[in-house]
């Protein structure tokens, strides 16, 4: 109810509290209409800027985009070749294979334990960089 | 006090206690699901932590439950590569399709298909293998209901199937998907408490997990370390490398590996001579300590890579490979799955919640190949008798004492509940919203109203549960893990391609998406199809390049699969979608800038 706006007239009268309110209200909704134009608008500009392709907005998305990619592809390709090189790894390691660990051989070990906290770890790793990534792209849309 | 099954009644009450439990659960969090958007994605605002749990426990069905650890007792090293698949896959979801996927708005893959190419018909194209990937995904689960419930309560099969697939049905059809998902996160706990319980049981009582593996990898053979009966079934092969010392209780009939046949009266002590005999007339053999184990893989073969699993075919190397990329790519299609990451709130919550079923899931895989290297050293009668299938209810019998192994029996019960049902739910959710969404509401009736669609979610529901029971019911003969296989190569050929080069490349086009995807997928379901009924044919020929890549279609479809979306693609570039820039936007700008709209509104 924004200021000036009629109030209830008749036997019921408000008290001063509710009036406040009333007001405050007013201004929160008022506020809330102001910076949804405010988003729409942003919002309309960027979706402009990138639209047209050759604008500062549009290369920053590809930027982005190609980062994550990069990223993504960088920590598979970790991920792929480690794992890709532990069967062969016997034949090129047995002794280190061999290799006891809490009585258990390192070949055995690494596949039925030691991998998940690195595959943890490598997940982990990726969306700290891909957020990190995102709030450079927010920063520089700013 | 027995069941019928010869199990304690300790089990059953659990086995019980965790379906009402779950029913329980599931009745409670009715009374909070109002909503539409509650049935279909739980509102997209279940906490990270909840969710993943969830995930985790859908994900990790009776295979991973029970399958593992009973396939490494049974092939042994090889067997490691499925749980490291199943938890890379959700590493590889993380990096591709997470959090775009989420941000896009779309609730189910075809949703993906359409909202990227504009167009209906790919969606229906896309259900059609969502369907069928979530159909026979469910078979699997309802076989291993039927065949617990028997031994359980000796009860014939199809009762088992129908009393899982109707609960299951219930809790799904009344409280949607905001209702399962805490079914789901409490069953993931059940889960992992059962195994750990089981794992740091059994160890406590009978030596460390390196003691085992040490007595059961080494070159010499695998023997009885005390005497042990096994009932054999006629027709029952035996291979030993060596003679065994053994004394019949019944009368039996033996093929030695001569071709010399025997009648062996009860009561007689005889030696089975290395080599391969049959059993002719089946009944009991008591194996003396020190003989060896008949059918169990040698130490070395079962501890190492390229073992009796990857090596069968001829071509270890390939084998291998293509089966490690199956697991991974396929798990991070599975639509199943995927439908859970749209109950995130937003693109990061998607990330964080991958990120901790990644921590659950390994968790978890750290005792299946702990439990089978105990079940090699404790129980390898079950290698005699052919039964390592059931290697988790057979584990806890051999560790004294009475009450620790009837406790284990019953959480093992509980655990294996959990498992048939967490999964079935998942898929059915999945099936039910494919049925609901994507055919009735976005195909058939596109205005239908809020109270329309939960209703169709529900007879869809309903629907889903009957094809799963009438179905699951006719199975019981098959050998139908292979379909478990077949929903991941469908998942890796088709669905993965798909949504990666949709989220990151600009340049895919609708011909090339639909061309890829089609023969991606009909490429790996025809390899596969091939391979399972061209297998017990006996060709002659088993150990070839093509029975490899027959029986693995992953290293091969894959790539044909991403090969057929790029160059078509190139082919038709004109056909690229107008408003492409937008739609990346959507897929991969942060939500806190405002950009988003979903697909699923109240």
């Amino acid at each position: 109810m924004a200021e000036g706006a009629e109030r209830p007239t008749g036997d019921w009268q408000p008290t001063e509290l509710a009036l406040e309110l009333a007001d405050t209200a007013g201004e929160i909704e008022a506020y809330l209409a102001e910076l949804g134009r405010f988003w729409a608008e942003e919002e309309q500009a960027l979706i402009q800027e990138v639209a047209e392709q050759t604008t500062y907005g549009a290369i920053l998305l590809e930027d982005l985009i190609r980062r994550q990619l990069r990223l993504g592809l960088g920590v598979a390709a970790l991920f792929i070749g480690g794992l890709f090189s532990l069967p062969i790894a016997y034949l090129f390691m047995p002794e280190l294979m061999g290799l006891r660990l809490f009585g258990l051989p390192l070949g055995w070990l690494i596949p039925a334990a030691i991998i998940y906290p690195f595959v943890w770890a490598l997940a982990w790793f990726y969306a700290h960089r891909a957020r990190r990534y995102e709030e450079e792209f927010r920063e520089l849309l700013r | 006090m027995l069941t019928p099954g010869g199990i304690h009644w300790l089990s059953l009450l659990t086995f019980f206690g965790v379906a009402v439990a779950a029913v329980g659960v599931g009745l409670y969090t009715t009374r909070v699901v109002r909503t539409t958007s509650d049935y279909f994605v739980a509102s997209r605002m279940v906490s990270p932590v909840l969710n993943a749990s969830a995930i985790a426990g859908e994900y990790l069905s009776a295979a991973s439950f029970m399958g593992v650890a009973a396939m490494v007792m049974a092939f042994g090293y090889d067997v490691l590569w499925y749980p490291v698949g199943y938890a890379a896959g959700y590493l590889f979801l993380l990096l591709f399709v997470a959090a775009p996927l989420r941000r896009f708005g779309a609730y189910t893959i075809p949703d993906f298909a359409e909202g990227r190419f504009d167009s209906p018909t790919f969606r229906r194209v896309v259900v059609i293998f969502v369907l069928i990937v979530g159909i026979f995904y469910m078979l699997p689960q309802m076989k291993g209901a039927g065949l617990t419930f028997n031994v359980l309560t000796g009860a014939p099969y199809w009762v088992g199937v129908v009393v899982v697939g109707g609960v299951i049905t219930l809790n799904v059809a009344l409280g949607g998907m905001k209702g399962i998902t805490y079914v789901q996160a409490f069953q993931f706990w059940v889960k992992l408490f059962a195994l750990t319980l089981l794992g740091l049981g059994v160890m406590t009582v009978a030596g460390w997990y390196g003691h085992h593996f040490e007595r059961v990898s080494g070159p010499e053979p695998l023997r009885f370390p005390e005497a042990k009966v096994v009932a054999h079934q006629a027709g029952t092969v035996l291979r030993l490398p060596e003679a065994a010392r053994v004394r019949a209780l019944d009368p039996v009939a033996v093929e030695f590996p001569g071709g010399e046949l025997r009648q062996i009266p009860a009561g007689t002590a005889f030696t089975l001579p290395p080599g391969q005999s049959r059993i002719v007339a089946g009944g009991r053999l008591e194996y003396q300590a020190g003989s060896a184990v008949p059918n169990a893989p040698a130490g070395e073969s079962w501890a190492k890579p390229f073992g009796p699993f990857t090596s069968g075919l001829g071509y270890p190397l390939i084998f291998t490979y293509s089966l490690m990329i199956a697991t991974v790519l396929g798990t991070a299609g599975l639509p199943h799955i995927l439908v859970r990451f749209y109950t995130n709130k937003d693109g990061e919550a998607a990330r964080q919640t991958t990120i901790i079923v990644v921590g659950l899931i390994g968790l978890f895989y750290l005792f299946p190949p702990l439990i089978g290297t105990l079940g090699r050293s404790l129980v390898p009668e079950l290698y005699a008798s052919g039964e390592t299938e059931r290697l988790l209810l057979a584990v806890p019998s051999a560790v004294g004492p009475e009450w620790l192994s009837r406790l284990l029996e019953a959480v093992v019960a509980a655990g294996a509940f959990s498992a048939f049902m967490s999964t079935t739910s998942g898929l059915m959710v999945a099936v039910a919203g494919a049925l609901a969404h994507d055919i009735y509401t976005r195909t058939l009736r596109p205005r239908a109203s809020s109270r329309a669609r939960r209703l169709a979610f529900q007879a869809s529901a309903i629907l889903a549960g009957l094809i799963a029971i009438v179905a699951g019911i006719q199975v019981e003969r098959f050998a139908i893990n292979m379909l478990v296989g077949w929903a991941f190569a469908i998942s890796a050929a088709s669905f993965f391609p798909l949504l990666t080069l949709g989220i990151w490349w600009k340049g895919l086009t609708l011909p090339g998406a639909m061309a890829g995807t089609v023969i991606g997928g009909i490429s790996a379901s025809v390899a596969i199809l091939a391979a399972m009924w061209l297998a017990p044919l006996d060709l002659g020929a088993s150990e070839s390049l093509l029975w490899t890549l027959l029986a693995q279609p992953a290293i091969w479809a894959i790539p044909i699969a991403f090969g057929t979306m790029v160059s078509v693609s190139r082919l038709t570039r004109d056909r690229v979608p107008l408003d492409i820039n937008l739609k990346m936007l959507r897929m991969h700008v942060p939500e806190q800038l405002g950009l988003r709209t979903e697909y699923i509104r109240e």
